[in-house]
């Protein structure tokens, strides 16, 4: 590429730096997704617990 | 009589977004093998196969990455709008989806566009950087970009972040056909369009080819990238919807 091999991969570099950065975020973004959810879950699980043995000391 | 109404049995099944996950789930390893095929074979036509321009020399290659990109970047903004619309005059369960995720996307790609054209026009114009209409308005597109993904980011309630951010990524339309016909309405140093003009694209096959390839392979990106990232954004909702409903049941 002569000359201007240094500005053709500089070019492919950001590119493509660009491209993994998006590839990144979108299975981070995902495994942060699925944790905030089994956290949610989790919660409201035992807070249907407490729920039912409230009820049930009530009785 | 159990009066529960079966969501599923409104709509249309694709824009349930129960089924919308299924059928993401199941066809994302198939959409994301194309893409990296269409990413290798455009890859090789661009570095190996097509000839060096005879006045930019090996620079031309640049424009494999870069005009994909610039495209990508325009045609994402034209999906948040296609799905502002969606939000604000048909208030599809979908469309406030689709439109936050590919704001993230369209910046990714408007800020590769002006990278690689920097570096692009270093050799070709001698300077990385001139306030040309096209160039500066590709700028504020990346600035739109960036204001949009604020605005979600600042209004907490998912349904009004999706209005207000609708209102607003329509406004924003008006920059589109500026950039694109800006190099036709200004003295630019840009040069003028080669492949979207009416009379034909000006470009050589054995250079027009692998062009359209990497613009397919971005193009598998974006859907690749875009289904994906909503998906995960349904997921986050539902776990919004299991947190608010705990909290209303715990009180």
């Amino acid at each position: 590429m002569g000359d201007y091999a240094g500005y053709v991969i500089a070019a492919y570099a950001v590119t493509f730096g660009g491209i993994a950065a998006l590839i990144a975020w979108t299975v981070l973004d995902r495994v942060g997704a699925r944790r905030a959810l089994g956290r949610a879950e989790r919660a409201a699980s035992r807070a249907g617990d407490a729920a039912a043995g409230n009820a049930r000391d009530a009785a | 009589m159990s009066t529960t109404l079966r969501t599923d049995l409104v709509r249309p099944s694709i824009i349930n977004p129960g089924r919308f996950g299924a059928l993401v789930d199941r066809y994302m390893p198939f959409l994301a093998a194309l893409t990296a095929l269409a990413f290798a074979v455009g890859l090789y036509l661009a570095l190996w196969a097509s000839p060096e321009d005879y006045q930019q020399g090996a620079t031309v290659r640049i424009m494999y990455v870069h005009v994909p990109a610039a495209w990508l970047a325009l045609f994402t903004y034209m999906v948040m709008a296609s799905a502002a619309l969606g939000t604000l005059v048909w208030r599809h369960p979908l469309a406030d989806v689709a439109g936050k995720t590919a704001a993230p996307i369209g910046a990714v790609f408007t800020a590769i566009s002006l990278a690689s054209g920097s570096i692009w026009g270093k050799p070709m114009w001698g300077a990385w950087w001139v306030w040309d209409a096209r160039l500066t308005s590709m700028l504020i597109l990346l600035f739109m970009y960036l204001g949009l993904i604020a605005l979600w980011r600042a209004i907490d309630d998912p349904g009004r972040a999706a209005r207000v951010t609708g209102i607003a990524t329509l406004v924003g339309v008006i920059n589109i056909p500026i950039i694109k016909f800006s190099v036709d309405w200004w003295n630019t140093l840009h040069q003028g369009a080669s492949v979207m003009r009416f009379d034909g694209p000006t470009i050589h096959p054995s250079m027009l080819v692998p062009l359209l390839v990497m613009a397919l392979a971005f193009m598998l990106l974006f859907a690749t990238v875009h289904l994906s990232a909503m998906r995960t954004e349904l997921i986050r909702r539902r776990a919004r919807t299991v947190r608010l409903r705990t909290a209303r049941g715990t009180r």
